[in-house]
């Protein structure tokens, strides 16, 4: 009886229910969206830090991060890396093997980071060492897969360090190191194969990359590697990626670290951008709680007679204030079916089609070191749809919760006469 | 009609309803004692501000005395919860309201199944007496329609069903000719007059339509709060 006088009250008044449904759905669909595309942009910036030299996850030797010395490297990446890529969620292992070094060209210097890697995975996982990346030459590793035969060793640089040290595709670069175990610095020719540009200025004018076993061979480091990136299908799998490796390189002597450790202010950004986005959905959802609780009340008032027939006839309290929750989680589940199939729509929208920025930005802006791509892509979560959902009918319940306790302490002596 | 012995409907002693208006206290009732027996048709007569609808209220366990004692089907009134004075109404008294009272959202046939449904009886069950009694107040072929769809006589004949389907024995009619013609009013009134006779029901009007005394074998008159007449007129 319930239900059924709660469906037949929401279809009473249908210019009403259909205001408040409307409200509600445009609300769900809205926040469907905008989580949709705040997750989808959170998504790009994470996915653009992580393939700029970092990974989902950086496996680094016990200390690695306290000290970050080729003292401290990792003396058996091959094995580790073996490992790791029988994980069936590991997509890619890069081993890496970085230090500091000064570029000289001529009569001009430069202190840069210089990454040894390996020339044929970082086109897969990278955004520096990749073709599409190279504005001259090429990466490390040539189109057709062989590795680059060039004596000296190859180096790409960032465009804006080619344009400080004045050096274009071709020319010899030379690299100085302080070695692993100390001692006097060592230097090395190379050849300049590629100049990359990433538009993000610190990766430009101060980065560099050579293939790994000439880094180990300038450093003295034999088989070594500072870190293995490891790069997973999607960065909402990293936190529950970085546990299940930690139990799985336990005893081994390695810190595992996450991107968002790695780049704590990329993921600042994210947090902070995310927190603007739930606080003004907040905002939208006390104005749509309140849109409902007047809705419901002016229905209860408006039947305050019918509640006190209700009453009198021997209805408890609590069935009348189970009617207009009823009530209320019919509209709430009405507007969220419409909500739903709203907001999936837009969102299978935006996240084929993609949202096209390039007209705002131009090429892309950089923000928290990171340059976001102009084309976002909207991805919606389905544990978020879920909690959205549940978030509404939770709000359209709670705002009824007053209406459906005034209607349960009518007294039906009063109530009945009402008109 | 049954004419065994049976337990008093409705005893009262020494009933007091005070209201508070402000600082002012208005003595509704003022020391009422009543008994009206079983099966009897008691209509509750006076004009305005008398007290019967406040008596009726009190009867129908919807409101608590303020002092005295009144008993219903033998359970004191006074000393039951929210909850057991809502349990009463649902098992023992039925309502007939002046403004009918229906529910707009629901069909005659749910109208009159409406407390049959609060008791908890299966939807079956609730259907097949709810159409019994519709078809006993002369509504058989009107199950479907909605109260908007029905004259005021029909609508409080729905009413009458509502009050009678849980087979309850007090039925509790306040004016309930008010908004009815004279030929609805008289039709109405028979058919309770009949139900009365027929079922054993006790019936007490709270009216002044000389149609309802005039069908009534015991007159009660209310004055300011006092019974100053009873009398048995037939």
């Amino acid at each position: 009886m319930i239900w059924r006088l709660a469906l037949r009250n929401t279809l009473r008044n249908r210019r009403r229910t259909l205001l408040a449904s409307v409200a509600i759905s445009l609300s769900f669909a809205l926040l469907l969206v905008f989580l949709g595309i705040g997750d989808g942009v959170h998504e790009a910036m994470a996915e653009v830090g992580v393939s700029m030299g970092l990974g989902h996850l950086i496996v680094d030797r016990e200390g690695f991060s306290d000290d970050p010395s080729l003292e401290h490297s990792l003396p058996e990446p091959a094995r580790l890396r073996t490992a790791l890529l029988r994980l069936p969620w590991v997509r890619q292992v890069a081993p890496r093997l970085r230090t500091d070094a000064l570029i000289t060209a001529g009569a001009t210097s430069v202190g840069v980071a210089l990454s040894g890697v390996e020339p044929s995975i970082e086109p897969l996982i990278s955004k520096i060492d990749t073709p599409r990346s190279m504005v001259a030459g090429h990466a490390l590793a040539p189109p057709d897969g062989t590795p680059a035969r060039s004596e000296p060793a190859p180096i790409v640089v960032g465009k804006e360090l080619a344009r400080t040290l004045d050096v274009q595709v071709g020319d010899r670069v030379t690299l100085t190191v302080r070695p692993r175990g100390g001692g006097e610095t060592h230097s090395g020719a190379y050849r300049v194969h590629g100049i990359f540009a990433t538009g993000v200025h610190d990766i430009d004018a101060y980065w560099s990359e050579i293939p790994i076993q000439a880094a180990r061979e300038l450093t003295g480091s034999e088989q070594a590697a500072t870190s293995l990136a490891v790069f997973l299908d999607n960065v909402a799998e990293t936190t529950p990626a970085k546990a299940q490796l930690q139990t799985a390189l336990a005893g081994e002597h390695v810190e595992v670290l996450s991107w968002m450790q790695a780049a704590p202010d990329l993921y600042s950004f994210i947090v902070v951008d995310q927190g603007g986005l739930y606080a003004m959905m907040g905002i939208l959802f006390v104005v749509v709680a309140a849109g409902i609780l007047n809705t419901l009340l002016m229905g209860v008032m408006e039947r305050t007679g019918e509640f006190g027939l209700l009453l009198a006839v021997g209805a408890t309290p609590r069935r009348v204030v189970a009617i207009v929750l009823a009530e209320a989680a019919i509209l709430g589940a009405v507007a969220v079916g419409a909500g739903l199939a709203l907001g999936l729509t837009v969102n299978h929208y935006f996240s084929t089609t993609g949202i096209d920025l390039s007209g705002m930005t131009g090429e892309g802006y950089e923000t928290s070191g990171v340059l976001l791509p102009t084309h976002f892509y909207a991805h919606l979560y389905p544990a978020k749809l879920v909690w959205s959902a549940v978030l509404i009918v939770g709000l359209v319940l709670l705002g009824a919760c007053y209406p459906a306790l005034r209607a349960g302490r009518l007294q039906p002596v009063e109530a009945i006469r009402h008109e | 009609m049954n004419e065994a012995k049976q337990p008093l409907a409705v005893e009262a002693a020494k009933l007091c309803k005070t209201y508070r208006q402000g600082q002012l206290a208005v003595h509704a009732l003022s020391d009422v004692d009543l008994r009206i027996e079983a099966a009897e048709l008691v209509v509750l007569a006076g004009p305005s501000g008398s007290g019967k609808s406040t008596l009726l209220n009190l009867i129908g366990a919807l409101d608590r005395p303020s002092s005295g004692e009144i008993k219903v089907g033998g359970r004191n009134i006074g000393t039951l919860s929210a909850a057991e004075r809502a349990a009463l109404r649902r098992d023992h008294v039925g309502f007939v309201f002046q403004a009918y009272n229906l529910l707009p959202v629901l069909s005659a046939l749910e109208n009159a199944e409406l407390v049959l449904e609060l008791q908890g009886l299966p939807r079956a069950q609730c259907q097949k007496r709810a159409q019994e009694v519709l078809r006993s107040v002369g509504l058989g072929e009107m199950f479907g329609r909605r109260p908007s769809e029905l004259s005021g006589g029909q609508q409080q004949r729905v009413a009458v069903a509502r009050a009678i389907a849980s087979a309850r024995t007090l039925v509790l009619a306040d004016e309930p000719t008010a908004n009815l013609d004279s030929k609805a009013a008289e039709s109405l009134l028979d058919m309770m007059v009949e139900l009365n006779q027929r079922e054993g029901l006790t019936f007490l009007f709270s009216s002044h339509d000389p149609r309802v005394v005039a069908r009534a074998r015991r007159v009660i008159h209310l004055e300011d709060g006092h019974i100053v007449a009873d009398e048995v007129v037939r």
